[in-house]
């Protein structure tokens, strides 16, 4: 490899490197934003549920409905942009590990330095000018699914259980 | 017990490629799709030919086979093992990472990462055919399989031409 490739190789993955970190924090504030909505829907959910419940009110039970819905759709969202910054974050980790082993198989992958220009080439900088625009359909996108079906399964479930019982008592 | 010389271990690929090139016209899509039933054929191949060449068995596929190809590459440089074998081993990482990228990206999850799986295993069944001619020439007693190879390198350029129009 010519050391003028060499070099822009090692300016390109510098700034490779700077796009990776912005994706970095850009997924880390996501998750606590998340995390913070988690933490107020359940609350609020519960409150209603509970006092639902506890007074036998329909009303409160269904309002409790209402607002996991919201909190779900306003969670939803914040997993869609999280799920972009994840993905992104893989594609830059793809053009990272094609580094690693261009410099780790040398002669042994006589293609390492024709893929990393493929890769590089290809690279979008730029985090936010990556960003999609929002679409509802793109909620089914939303990431970590576990905590949507987990979570707000449970809540939901709870919330038709607790809108029976006032209903019935 | 070394590789025996038998053309039948890259029937997969090369039939694959055959097919499609006697076709005159293919619908691109539709074949692209077929593209990650060949990482079958690179679990099979890379099994038999680490273990009856480079005595190196492997389990739990692709994760920890990835792992100790890439040991096993680097122990044969250490060795001084030759270059073909070495770049034959570097196929088969590729491959195996790209079968572990491929577990991680179900098509609903996101369509353009599976794209990207494809080309990838466009390109890196082709490469392994080119290094696995390269090697299989270079040990002498797998001459059938070499010259099976070197065909398969040709069906395969006319086979990424055709998908990647």
């Amino acid at each position: 490899m010519s050391d003028s490739i060499e070099k822009r190789h090692s300016k390109l993955l510098e700034l490779v490197s700077e796009d990776y970190d912005a994706t970095r924090a850009f997924i880390d504030s996501v998750v606590r934003t998340s995390t913070a909505i988690r933490s107020v829907g359940v609350t609020v959910a519960l409150a209603f549920l509970g006092y639902g419940v506890a007074h036998s009110s329909f009303a409160v039970a269904v309002c409790g409905l209402a607002a996991i819905l919201l909190f779900l759709y306003l969670d939803a969202y914040h997993g869609w942009i999280y799920d972009q910054g994840r993905r992104r974050a893989r594609k830059i980790e793809k053009i990272l590990r094609m580094r690693y082993r261009q410099i780790e198989a040398g002669e042994d992958e006589p293609q390492g330095t024709a893929d990393l220009e493929q890769a590089l080439a290809a690279h979008e900088f730029g985090q936010y000018l990556a960003l999609e625009s929002f679409k509802i359909k793109a909620l089914k996108r939303a990431r970590p699914r576990p905590v949507y079906f987990g979570l707000y399964g449970s809540l939901i479930l709870l919330a038709i259980a607790a809108a029976i019982f006032a209903a019935v008592t | 017990m070394p590789l025996a010389d038998d053309i039948e271990l890259l029937r997969r690929p090369i039939g694959f490629a055959v097919g499609i090139n006697r076709e005159e016209t293919i619908e691109v899509a539709e074949q692209r799709v077929r593209l990650p039933g060949l990482l079958q054929f690179v679990r099979t191949f890379a099994s038999e030919v680490l273990e009856k060449e480079f005595a190196m068995t492997i389990e739990g596929y692709p994760h920890a086979a990835v792992t100790k190809t890439r040991q096993l590459r680097a122990t044969l440089r250490a060795r001084g093992a030759t270059q073909t074998a070495r770049q034959l081993l570097s196929a088969l990482i590729d491959l195996m990472e790209t079968e572990a990228e491929y577990e991680d990206a179900s098509p609903e999850d996101d369509p353009d990462e599976q794209e990207n799986v494809r080309d990838s295993i466009l390109v890196l069944i082709g490469r392994l055919l080119e290094r696995f001619a390269a090697w299989a020439k270079e040990t002498g007693h797998l001459p059938e399989l070499a010259s099976e190879a070197q065909r398969g390198v040709e069906q395969w350029h006319l086979l990424a031409d055709r998908l990647q129009q």
